[in-house]
């Protein structure tokens, strides 16, 4: 079978009890976008986006996560709207008890040959990152010691469900929230069924990442549900991060 | 999820689904500038992935899981810079192929990988080739530079673990494996 001609990342743009997705494709200026403490960004462009400041010592959750479907025009992740831009709303502080956060989708146009992985690079290159490098470059998903673990974790957290949206949706939070020092080396695959991991998993590139638990089904169009959680430390270097959230996925 | 304009453009003059396999092979590879799969079968036969179009302006049309697998007994990757690739096999249903590729949101990243192989064993061991593209790599300073694209393979694998690309397990009904 030929290639998926949509895939997609949905972000929940309302509430976990009435979830409305806006559907982030691969055309420019589709991005997720972190910041704290500032909480009025949904009108703000790339370049322009505020810092946020590390904590002055340990770990923090970066609380509040954004959609764009174009430069200037965005809303906040469970922000009780329909609408981007004008429109939109702002974010809620990040908790997992909102766990239809978000989902990748796919057509029915192509046919998987293999379980979709999702992780995330520093480059469009997919380049390989090294574990607790804490450059400029990469710090962001590379991870140090101190903050994320003597194993360097990402500060970039996910956790995946463990079936897809047409066998049942989520309808229940991960048992544990977030920690900046989750993560496993390798694949975490959650079991399959209505399963979220136990545990969230740093993605950091070709090092740490999710998997689904099995191949989907052929020329179906489905999804994946995931949250995304992420945190800042101390001994971050700090630079301007681009990760690249990525669905890694093959076809036949 | 790509639209090559160059098959694109050539599609439009030739429907490579009509002519003998062979006669176009240099020339649609060049032109497309990607790798194609090329089966052959034990009566002779041969089929080439463009003759599976759908849309022969779209070249990710093809259609590998209609292809017939009884029969097959060797399965070749093209690659653009001329080089050839090919497993075979001594019974049906051990040979695959597949494309890897990445979704991003706001971003069109292309194929990173067009892998064919053939399972050996009830163990799942298996020998595959890789054709990776070129692609533009940037440095730290954010300058991109060319990295040519390359054949690589043959090297060992198992399909219930598939290591190159952190695949994992192939999908083996959906490939047709059986071993």
């Amino acid at each position: 079978m030929p290639n998926f001609t949509t895939i997609s990342l949905d972000c929940n743009r309302q509430t976990n009890a009435s979830p409305n997705y806006l559907v982030l494709t691969g055309a420019a200026g589709n991005e997720i976008r972190w910041s704290d403490p500032d909480l009025t960004l949904k009108q703000v462009a790339s370049a322009s986006w505020p810092n946020v400041v590390r904590p002055v010592a340990g770990t923090a959750a970066v609380r509040y996560t954004w959609m764009f479907d174009a430069d200037a025009t965005g809303t906040g992740f469970i922000s009780n709207t329909t609408a981007t831009g004008a429109s939109g709303g702002d974010p809620a502080v990040f908790i997992d008890t909102n766990y239809l956060w978000a989902k990748w989708s796919w057509d029915a146009v192509g046919t998987f040959a293999s379980a979709p992985i999702t992780t995330a690079y520093m480059t469009t290159a997919h380049g390989a990152i090294t574990r607790g490098n804490n450059a400029a470059g990469d710090a962001i998903l590379s991870g140090n010691t101190t903050d994320t673990g003597a194993t360097q974790r990402s500060f970039l957290k996910a956790n995946v469900f463990g079936r897809v949206t047409t066998a049942g949706a989520p309808a229940a939070q991960p048992a544990n929230d977030p920690v900046v020092t989750d993560g496993a080396t390798g694949a975490a695959t959650p079991s399959a069924g209505a399963n979220w991991l136990t545990n969230y998993q740093g993605l950091q590139g070709d090092n740490d990442w999710c998997q689904f638990p099995s191949t989907p089904a052929a020329t179906t169009a489905d999804s994946w549900h995931i949250i995304f959680a992420m945190f800042a430390g101390a001994n971050e270097t700090p630079a301007v991060f681009v990760p690249v959230l990525s669905l890694k996925y093959t076809w036949q | 999820m790509a639209v090559d304009r160059q098959a694109e453009a050539l599609g439009a003059l030739i429907d490579p689904r009509k002519e003998k396999a062979g006669f176009l092979n240099a020339t649609w590879l060049r032109a497309t500038g990607r790798s194609w799969w090329q089966a052959r079968y034990s009566d002779g036969r041969e089929i080439s992935e463009w003759q599976t179009l759908k849309d022969v302006r779209n070249v990710e049309s093809s259609r590998w899981q209609e292809t017939p697998r009884k029969g097959m007994r060797a399965l070749r990757i093209l690659c653009p810079n001329g080089e050839i690739g090919e497993v075979s096999a001594q019974s049906d249903f051990k040979l695959w192929q597949l494309r890897q590729e990445i979704f991003a949101p706001g971003l069109r990243i292309p194929t990173l990988g067009h892998m064919i192989g053939v399972v050996h064993d009830h163990n799942g061991s298996a020998d595959c080739f890789v054709w990776e593209p070129a692609y533009m790599k940037p440095d730290e300073l954010g300058r991109l530079t060319k990295v040519e694209g390359r054949l690589l393979g043959p090297f060992p694998e198992n399909v219930l673990n598939i290591r190159y690309g952190n695949i994992g397990a192939l999908g083996l009904t959906a490939l047709g494996l059986v071993f």
